[in-house]
């Protein structure tokens, strides 16, 4: 792991995060948005902002996020987070790779609670990533997401998707940590989210060609991995879009 | 083309207006900008620099938001805020628009205490 993933992961003790985790949790439980330090948004639905401000994010009320991404039928099994930065490319690669260690780290230290045990872990393989330079499975070839309109929109943010169950919501802060401390590590400024607001979309589907690509995502159906070696690559909805609302 | 006094101001324009409006105001002569622009001692260059960062800024919001007008059909109607609106939503074709990233810079969330670690904004809308 590098230096500076541990470096930020070791300021992120699990005694610290377990009242925050809760935070989250009740707001999944209200179908609210929330905000991780102050860069990240974090919901289970789809997130806009306008293109002129993107420090307010718009949580899509009537969306679900796995619904809507990864075309499944359940409903609040996806977390969705969209961490900030200035515009430019972030090596989705490294980002990757950050949040893969983050989450081994995270494994290690949580087995050895004895509160935990194997509770709260969350499999790498169901977690995805989209940046400015591609994305897709974080633990696979990561050569998707490779359509300009897509990469395009994420020159100001990275993309993370994951399967949630509710004692895992204390990996969100490892796999932002990580992210953050891959967005620096490579150059650029974390940026703030100042806002969150609530908005209702009427066909959130129908609109979103440019955002979709191919995907070998593991978050698609609820299959167990290993049945899904053979899985096609679908078109999914890596990103947030952006929309004009009135203000 | 309409003459702009003649242009409808709405709740969904209004802040393009504000936006051109500033726009224009740094342009006109006599406006404190163009008065350091006028000055010789360094500490008037440095406003001078200061207002020029500032149009920059400005350039690029405009830039982005007439982009994400364009895109809007002319019937367009309805509203949005943080207690819910219905149905308004646009989405815009990302090659069709400028990305620009939040203005404000971050401090990474391992650097926060604890109190920082999650913030929820109220929800208004029931």
């Amino acid at each position: 792991m590098v230096d500076s993933l541990n470096t930020s992961l070791a300021q992120l003790s699990l005694s610290r995060l377990g009242v925050a985790a809760a935070v989250i949790d009740e707001a999944l439980g209200l179908g609210q948005g929330i905000r991780l330090g102050q860069s990240t948004v974090f919901s289970s639905k789809v997130h806009a902002f306008n293109s002129h401000s993107p420090e307010h994010v718009k949580i899509m009320v009537n969306t679900d996020a796995g619904q809507v991404f990864y075309y499944r039928s359940d409903s609040g099994r996806i977390g969705h987070l969209d961490i900030f930065h200035e515009c430019g490319t972030i090596d989705h690669q490294v980002a990757a790779y950050y949040v893969c260690s983050a989450l081994e780290r995270y494994r290690t230290i949580a087995v050895q609670q004895p509160t935990m045990m194997s509770t709260g872990l969350l499999n790498p393989d169901l977690v995805d990533i989209q940046t400015a330079t591609g994305g897709g499975r974080i633990t696979g070839s990561l050569q998707g997401g490779q359509k300009p309109s897509v990469r395009q929109v994420h020159e100001n943010h990275v993309h993370v998707a994951l399967q949630l169950s509710t004692n895992n919501l204390v990996c969100l802060f490892y796999i932002v940590a990580a992210v953050e401390t891959a967005i620096q590590d490579l150059g650029l400024e974390l940026r703030c989210n100042e806002r969150i607001s609530y908005v209702e979309a009427a066909d959130c589907q129908s609109d979103l060609s440019p955002y979709t690509d191919q995907t070998d995502s593991l978050l698609v159906s609820q299959q167990l991995p290993e049945q899904q070696a053979s899985c096609h690559v679908p078109d999914i909805t890596p990103g947030s879009p952006i929309v004009y609302l009135p203000e | 083309m309409s003459e702009y006094y003649r242009l409808i101001r709405h709740s969904g324009n209004k802040n393009l207006f504000r936006v051109v409006e500033m726009s224009v105001a740094v342009l006109l002569p006599g406006t404190i900008p163009q008065a350091h622009r006028g000055a010789a001692t360094q500490l008037a260059k440095q406003a001078v620099s200061h207002w020029a960062a500032i149009k920059a800024a400005l350039k690029i919001r405009l830039a982005a938001m007439l982009q994400s007008q364009f895109q809007l059909s002319s019937s367009g109607k309805g509203s949005s805020d943080n207690r819910g609106g219905q149905g308004s939503v646009q989405f815009i074709n990302p090659l069709h628009t400028r990305i620009i990233a939040p203005p404000k810079p971050a401090i990474p969330l391992s650097h926060l205490p604890d109190a920082q670690l999650v913030t929820k904004e109220i929800k208004l809308h029931g």
